[in-house]
């Protein structure tokens, strides 16, 4: 398996703050004013901790939150 | 005088470290197996880890593709673009890696930010760094190339992989010195334990060869090997021993019985040299001196025929024959002798017999039991030649089959149990017989033909006279054609 040779390294973008709103706007826009508690208390922490500079736990929360709503909704 | 040279001298120079020494070596050989086999069983546990995750990575990577390009041929990039954002927005591992750009090298969907330069489209594998927001690791990823221009980027974040990997190898390198640790304290153990029995059988055999036969290997009483190395040892030394006293003592005999007639020999003609007043006297005396040297020629041809008989060298000799012709030939000759001593003489054989051994050399000790019996039975005494087969009796080496019982009974003097035992050694004669003629070889030469043919010389009391019992294996197989049996007894 070919090891690319000290390549400049490639940024990663949904590793961000920038990402965490992304996906806190998709769950807004699901399933508008009805979100279940659970999705709408995932939605909030992660967007949180995000905020708070805990991305990794921020896009957790949220994504579960996705997943969730995905999971609920017909 | 030159220094005779010493066992200690002549041994090689001995060092902590010798090459050459058994012991060293016979632990460096332990010592190389246990760390050629823990190395081979952690190769294993590193293979079935590492080498599992990082084929799972790539399972995976491929399944994905073949999900991407069906979703492209339905949906096109903007098809493609939605599921690509729909697999990052629910990828809980956080380790997706997606991109998909345009001909014109432009990003249309996924989540890294730029094509990197390094990577085309030519189904190889290839890992890459990537940067995080805060820290850099490491991908595995796989190109595509799609209609119109289009490419698709796919890989991993391999970040956890190599996390566990290092983990892993790390164990695995200290599960190596811990093991090769092992190794030399158990090849030191090994070598210990080796040099211990090597060295109490060499001190043993070094006392042995400075002429102390007292000397016996140390039994621990464990019941394991080594006790049986030291038993066998100790009965080889045992037997050596006795066969040493028993030369020393086949050496007086001879000295003593080939004394007696030379001496006889030598008075005689002497005595005749001095007092023969004619020649008639003289022939007569240098006749019972050759009389005398013949008995000598006799108990040395007698020596060499047991020694030759106990070599093993006649078995070459071996037949399938009848016995009974052959025991009758042996019988004729001596029913003579017994009617002119007034002696009955009683056989009891049966019709035929196969027999494998040497046809001559058991006619000579039959010949032999004969000889006694006639010498020690008194006037109108009976003797009992017979012959029987025994069909499932135990043989001497412990097999079960046919056995040959063949015993010659007289109604003579006897013999005490003591004499009985030892009846058969070189020279031995019983106080009962010293007044006989004979030179204590003949049930030694029975003994031996009867050993030859892997049976046993039995003697027993007839109250009044001896039972010399010969019981020998018969032959199992029926189909070896019988030879031609030959006339008299060589």
């Amino acid at each position: 398996m070919p090891l690319m040779p000290s390549p400049e390294p490639v940024v990663i973008t949904s590793d961000s703050v920038a990402f965490c709103f992304r996906l806190s706007r998709v769950i807004e826009t699901y399933n508008k004013g009805t979100l279940p508690y659970t999705v709408r208390q995932l939605q909030e922490e992660g967007t949180d901790l995000c905020r708070q500079g805990l991305v990794r736990s921020g896009l957790i929360r949220l994504r579960r939150a996705i997943i969730t709503l995905k999971g609920t909704t017909p | 005088m030159s220094k005779p040279a010493t066992i200690a001298s002549s041994r090689p120079h001995s060092g902590f470290l010798r090459l050459r020494s058994v012991s060293l070596r016979f632990a460096l050989v332990y010592g190389t197996l246990f760390i050629s086999s823990a190395v081979l069983f952690l190769s294993f546990i590193w293979w079935g880890t590492v080498g599992l995750l990082e084929h799972r990575v790539e399972q995976a990577i491929t399944t994905d593709s073949r999900a991407l390009m069906n979703i492209w041929a339905e949906g096109g990039p903007t098809g493609l673009s939605m599921i690509i954002d729909d697999r990052l927005e629910q990828d809980i591992d956080d380790n997706a890696l997606y991109l998909l750009v345009n001909k014109d090298n432009k990003w249309v969907a996924g989540n890294l930010a730029e094509w990197p330069q390094q990577i085309a489209c030519n189904n190889h594998w290839f890992t890459m760094p990537v940067q995080r927001s805060y820290t850099q690791d490491m991908a595995k990823v796989r190109a595509y190339a799609l209609p119109d221009g289009y490419r698709l980027l796919i890989g991993r974040d391999i970040s956890g992989r190599t996390l566990l990997r290092k983990i892993v190898t790390d164990t695995l390198l200290w599960a190596c010195l811990m093991v090769t640790l092992l190794a030399i304290g158990g090849g030191w153990l090994v070598r210990r334990l080796f040099r211990h029995v090597i060295h109490s059988i060499s001190r043993t055999t070094q006392a042995i060869t400075r002429g102390d036969m007292s000397r016996r290997m140390p039994v621990q009483g464990s019941d394991d090997e080594l006790d049986e190395i030291a038993l066998t040892i100790n009965e080889m030394l045992e037997r050596i021993s006795r066969l040493m006293d028993g030369v020393r003592q086949v050496s007086n005999a001879i000295a003593h019985d080939l004394r007696t007639p030379i001496t006889r020999a030598r008075t005689q003609l002497e005595d005749a040299a001095l007092h023969a007043k004619n020649e008639d006297e003289l022939r007569a005396v240098i006749e019972q001196a050759v009389g005398n040297l013949d008995n000598v020629t006799s108990i040395c041809e007698a020596l060499l025929r047991i020694a030759q008989i106990e070599s093993g060298a006649r078995r070459s000799a071996f037949v399938l024959f009848d016995l009974i012709p052959a025991l009758r030939d042996v019988c004729e000759l001596y029913e003579a002798v017994a009617d002119e001593l007034g002696l009955t003489f009683v056989q009891h054989l049966p019709d035929h017999l196969r027999f494998f051994g040497d046809r001559a050399m058991f006619q000579q000790a039959v010949a032999n039991l004969m000889d006694n019996a006639i010498k020690f039975s008194p006037p109108n005494g009976t003797i009992t030649l017979s012959a029987k087969v025994l069909s499932t009796a135990r043989r001497a080496d412990g097999s079960f089959g046919k056995q040959l019982s063949l015993s010659v009974a007289d109604e003579g003097i006897g013999m005490s149990d003591a004499d009985m035992a030892r009846a058969s050694e070189r020279f031995f004669r019983a106080e009962q017989a010293r007044n006989t003629p004979g030179s204590g070889l003949g049930l030694a030469l029975v003994q031996a033909i009867v050993q030859l043919h892997d049976g046993q010389l039995q003697l027993a009391s007839n109250s009044p006279g001896l039972i010399a019992r010969i019981e020998v294996p018969l032959p199992d197989t029926e189909i070896v054609p019988l030879t031609q049996p030959i006339a008299g007894i060589h």
